[in-house]
């Protein structure tokens, strides 16, 4: 039997394991403080806030997806065709229904991956490739592969804007983030991801549905693709339809390097978080040490690669 | 007495807040069936994976053949003679059964750099042979019954020609032919002067097939020496440090009343040919029956899982279609499935998850969980049926296969149906929580909760149940209450033979 102590002590391990990617982190930011002066900066930290946002976005869909033993890769797609349409569609109809319009299709579009993984079964990995490479084709063929400049001036507040001096798109992100944790946390359906993940046998004992939670996480999957893909429309102040072609690697190496176990049922959204904050810190780093945009892909590998082997070496996910 | 094949000399093995094994010594002898034996979690199976090599001890010593052998990994065991049948079978299901076999040996069937599927079946077919068994070389292992595994497994075993052969819970899956094809098997060996190390949790088939014997508990040998030496309760009290009563015997109160809450009319699903069956409100019911005599389909048409294709269910007089688990649990049915680990468990999830996952939902306000009330409740469920945990969020995969099981019971304890199926309650669980299971089973029924009992343990029916019905080959053949029942009557039913068939 374990006395309290022990149990105090075994805590403690546990969030210095789980700890690594946050002194990975930590690290990092002391280093690029020393290498460059413009670092740590308020501004800088901005920067970095503002670009994370949209990622955050994708990365907590793809914690969910994964959280219940499956992936989705056609997130960047997805991003991509809600933007276009959003974009095409402001002229006409308005900022804010265009919007609208532009989170529904990106819900409908993840729940068709979710009915696919959810009803039929199928394996979601083929299933989202699959779907991958269509909505991309579709996102040309509907613009015939040039980006769609329309975009109304007041739309670049969603991705420009500042509100008491905070980033909108940060602000948007991070409640969303805090919204997703609490459902994670302290509702049936947060616990039920996980079961899913888990033993998917098991949760049908327990009376869960499975085929609706599959078809859940997909749908808020490809809902959060299309608002990151509102905000970076607003950004770039068109919809661009090439855009997010590595999105969803990203956001999958930022969950996994987390801690959240690509087979399912493990993992915090808070971990994601860190490992999204990890590789935009990389990114902002790599910039203003100017490193030559090839090599930045190549970095990133690198560390991701690094980031999990120092996870299994610490026993983490096994 | 010749000397010591294999000699464990002080392990000592440690997992975070627990001592597995603790200065443990074992000598293995050529030609001897060493019984290994010990509550849950007294460190057997730890112990068999250290010498097996699938793990390695923090201390001590083991000696092969008087060498002082570092036993590296499962592929070096076996090289020097020691082989592992565990378990939970390791097998890849989606290959054949030679395949599985010769795993990882492939490479005595190969002449100039390419494999002889011939010489590999042929080979199988010799191994499985003595074992009794027709089974094809080429058949894919997931179309196999979960025996024809076991005897995989240990064809396997035998294919590497260990001169120690360790199995873990061999029995478990078996009927009572099987096993006593085993123990000829056992025999063989024996006469061959192989080393075998035997985990059971059925005493009685120590007494029938071993020759030593070692006893652990809390990681720590408490005795050992010849079987012959030693009585059945003697063991019972080793094991568990104090005096028990094998089983005790539930005292049960006729009921007068005899109203039926669920009715099954000529149901037929796959497995089930045509049953008819009435529960009664506030009985203990035992279904019993060989492998594959349809009561474990009966389970899963109970709870939703599978759906008849022919047949009407009766709940409390109205006709009802059991169309899901989820719909089972909303008219008042549990299942505590066999397979725990497949079909019960959330291995990675905190014990509090796995203990609430049915009634979660009743534990929320506006859809928010109320985390206090789930905690309170989780505690004193812990509590009332002593599950020995350190805490109420630790992974449910660090408690021993009891308590597992105890946790897996205790979510139909929250939820409160009025019908709870019990699937092998007690497979793989020692006696000392065989007990606790009765007992939370009779505390059920005093609290108005009907219980079914599907299990091919014969014995522990005869001792809980109000009625036992036999099932075989798809169709129930008889029904006994509990005044003219015998086991003789009820084995003989399962195997086919009705014509004692009693009231």
């Amino acid at each position: 039997m374990l006395t309290d102590s022990k149990v105090m002590q075994k805590k403690v391990s546990y969030i210095f394991r789980k700890g690594g990617i946050v002194i990975a982190l930590i690290a990092l930011i002391i280093f690029l403080g020393i290498k460059s002066s413009a670092f740590l900066t308020l501004g800088n930290f901005a920067n970095i806030a503002v670009q994370v946002s949209s990622d955050l976005l994708i990365v907590i869909g793809t914690a969910l997806v994964i959280m219940t033993g499956n992936i989705d890769v056609s997130i960047g797609s997805i991003l991509a065709f809600s933007s276009v349409v959003a974009a095409s569609l402001m002229p006409r109809i308005g900022c804010f229904p265009a919007s609208l319009v532009a989170l529904v299709v990106g819900a409908v579009l993840g729940m068709g991956n979710g009915l696919a993984v959810g009803l039929l079964k199928l394996d979601s990995f083929v299933v989202t490739l699959a779907s991958m490479v269509a909505i991309r084709a579709l996102a040309y063929i509907y613009t015939k592969g040039y980006p769609v400049s329309t975009v109304p001036e007041g739309y670049s507040v969603l991705g420009t804007g500042h509100v008491g001096g905070l980033p909108v798109p940060t602000i948007l992100a991070a409640g969303i983030f805090l919204l997703f944790v609490f459902i994670m946390r302290y509702t049936p359906f947060g616990r039920h991801v996980y079961a899913t993940g888990d033993n998917e046998v098991a949760a049908i004992h327990s009376g869960i549905n499975v085929k609706f939670v599959k078809i859940a996480v997909f749908t808020l999957n490809g809902l959060l693709a299309s608002l990151a893909g509102l905000i970076l429309m607003a950004r770039l102040m068109s919809g661009i339809p090439t855009i997010g072609g590595d999105v969803a690697f990203t956001a999958i190496a930022a969950v996994v390097m987390g801690g959240v176990s690509l087979s399912g049922g493990r993992g915090s959204l808070w971990g994601a978080l860190i490992g999204i904050l990890l590789l935009g810190t990389i990114n902002n780093g790599l910039n203003l040490m100017r490193i030559q945009a090839f090599w930045q892909g190549f970095v990133k590998g690198v560390v991701i690669f690094l980031a999990i082997l120092i996870d299994k070496m610490r026993g983490n996910s096994r | 007495m010749s000397i010591p094949l294999l000699e464990v000399v002080g392990i000592t093995k440690n997992f975070p807040g627990v001592r597995a094994l603790n200065n443990v010594s074992l000598s293995i002898y050529p030609g001897q069936v060493h019984a290994l034996v010990g509550a849950n979690g007294a460190g057997k199976s730890t112990l068999v994976k250290i010498i097996a090599g699938i793990m390695r001890p923090d201390s001590g010593v083991i000696r092969f053949q008087g060498n002082k052998t570092a036993i590296r990994n499962p592929a070096h065991a076996r090289s020097i003679g020691i082989s592992l049948v565990p378990q939970i079978p390791r097998v890849c299901r989606n290959m054949t059964v030679a395949e599985n076999v010769f795993l990882g040996g492939e490479k005595k069937f190969v002449r100039h750099g390419f494999l002889r599927w011939r010489d590999l079946s042929v080979e199988c077919s010799k191994l499985l042979k003595p074992l009794g068994v027709q089974i094809a070389p080429g058949k894919l292992v997931k179309d196999l019954s979960v025996p024809e595994i076991e005897l995989v497994e240990i064809a396997r075993a035998l294919s590497f020609k260990s001169s120690v052969l360790i199995l873990d819970e061999p029995t478990a899956a078996l009927t009572a032919a099987e096993k006593e094809r085993l123990f000829t098997i056992i025999d063989t060996l024996k006469k061959q002067s192989t080393a075998i190390i035997y985990i059971s949790h059925r005493l009685e088939e120590i007494f029938e097939i071993a020759d030593q014997y070692t006893v652990l508990r809390d990681g720590e040998v408490v005795s050992s020496g010849q079987v012959s030496k030693v009585t059945k309760d003697a063991l019972i009290t080793m094991m568990t440090g104090k005096q028990l009563s094998i089983i005790k015997h539930v005292v049960i109160e006729e009921q007068e009343q005899t109203r039926p809450v669920l009715e099954l009319r000529h149901i037929a699903a796959p497995g089930v040919k045509d049953v008819s069956l009435t529960i009664n409100r506030g009985e203990i019911l035992g279904i019993t029956g060989l492998v594959g005599s349809g009561k474990s389909t009966l389970a899963k048409v109970l709870f939703g899982l599978l759906k008849p294709h022919a047949g009407e269910i009766y709940l409390d007089g109205s006709r009802v279609t059991i169309k899901s688990p989820r719909y089972a649990m909303k008219l008042g049915i549990g299942l505590i499935p066999a397979e725990r680990l497949e079909r019960a468990i959330f291995p990675h999830r905190p014990v509090i998850e796995n203990l609430l996952m049915p009634s979660l939902e009743t534990f929320t306000k506006f859809g928010v969980i109320n985390e206090k009330k789930a905690r309170t409740t989780c505690t004193a469920m812990v509590k009332q049926l002593s599950i020995k945990t350190p805490s109420i969020f630790v992974p449910v995969m660090n408690l021993s296969g009891g308590n597992q099981q105890k946790v897996a019971i205790a979510r139909w304890l929250v939820s409160k149906p009025r019908l709870i199926v019990f699937e092998e309650p007690t497979q793989g669980i020692d006696v000392e929580v065989k007990q606790e299971v009765w007992n939370i089973i009779e505390d059920l029924r005093t609290r108005d909760v009907t219980v079914v009992v599907i299990s091919s343990d014969v014995d522990e029916l005869l001792l809980g149940c109000t009625r036992i019905v036999t099932m075989f080959d798809g169709n129930v053949v008889a029904s006994y209450s509990r005044e003219n029942v015998t086991k003789e009557a009820v084995v003989a039913a399962a195997v086919g033979d009705i014509t004692t068939t009693g009231g």
